[in-house]
């Protein structure tokens, strides 16, 4: 494992999101993931979904921080993803998250080669009772096929 | 939901099966999770971004799949208070996918049971890792 020129990422906090839960995304992220869907029971993938879309970071914002071009995807990949629940998504609560780049280091492997990796945790509180619902942490791995 | 009771450690799952990979779904996910990467909805993008000539599934519904054995065992999806998972491959538009899962620890006292899951294309390896059940 080996530090790389975005490492200064680590300790990046983005601004705090808001969102809100709404039913018809419930059902439609549930139903694009192959699940039941349901406007009422909620699809533990759907922790993943509100931490990172909530947080008002997107996908495109991640890679292009990666130095990558956002219409080509970056050589991006989610290698890993860690959600720990300590309550219920419901429709309708509004949520506050907090995240934060947590580190980024490079890695060789025999088949890709050089790849870095950023680890990026967002924590989602409801608004009004300021209890925390859950902890995702969503690794990527950006593969720089350019250094080969 | 699932009785903790009569739990053993070692205990199948029945497998979770996504027949063929369903491109449109994908492009609906594409939209819902603001993903720019055409690899998920765009085969030309696909092709120049030296991705091959079939769209890829997003990590999150690989997620889902892989998660889906411990969700049907436990009867609620709500049931998942965590997960920890790796993805090794890619599942591309059509393919079929199978998800599989043991017991691999019972707290009785804490009603949670933690499982094993994995899914695979064929013999490829998509995804590995846990997942922690409260049944309590």
């Amino acid at each position: 494992v080996e530090t790389t020129e975005y490492s200064r990422l680590a300790g990046h906090k983005f601004p705090r999101g808001e969102y809100t839960l709404q039913g018809h995304v419930a059902w439609l992220w549930s139903d694009s993931i192959m699940a039941e869907p349901s406007t009422e029971v909620m699809n533990p993938t759907l922790g993943h979904y509100v931490a990172l879309h909530g947080a008002g970071v997107s996908i495109g914002e991640i890679i292009e921080l990666m130095g990558g071009d956002p219409a080509t995807g970056g050589g991006s990949m989610l290698g890993r993803v860690e959600v720990e629940f300590s309550g219920a998504l419901r429709v309708g609560t509004t949520y506050l998250i907090e995240s934060e780049i947590v580190k980024v280091d490079r890695k060789r492997g025999k088949r890709v080669g050089p790849f870095d990796r950023l680890e990026f945790v967002a924590r989602v509180n409801e608004k009004e009772s300021g209890q925390q619902v859950l902890e995702s942490t969503n690794t990527w791995v950006f593969i720089r096929k350019e250094e080969q | 939901m699932r009785d903790i009771n009569g739990v053993q450690v070692g205990e199948r799952l029945e497998a979770a099966v996504v027949e063929s990979v369903d491109r449109q779904r994908m492009k609906t996910l594409a939209a819902l999770y603001d993903d720019p990467n055409p690899i998920h909805f765009d085969i030309p993008g696909t092709e120049a971004a030296g991705m091959g000539d079939q769209l890829i599934l997003q990590g999150a519904a690989s997620i889902a799949i892989w998660l889906e054995p411990a969700i049907r065992w436990a009867g609620h999806p709500e049931a998942v208070r965590k997960y920890d998972v790796r993805l090794l491959g890619n599942v591309f538009a059509e393919d079929r996918v199978e998800a599989t899962g043991s017991v691999a620890e019972v707290d009785v006292d804490a009603g949670t049971v933690t499982v094993e899951l994995a899914s695979k294309v064929g013999e490829r390896e998509i995804a590995q890792g846990t997942a922690v059940l409260g049944l309590g």
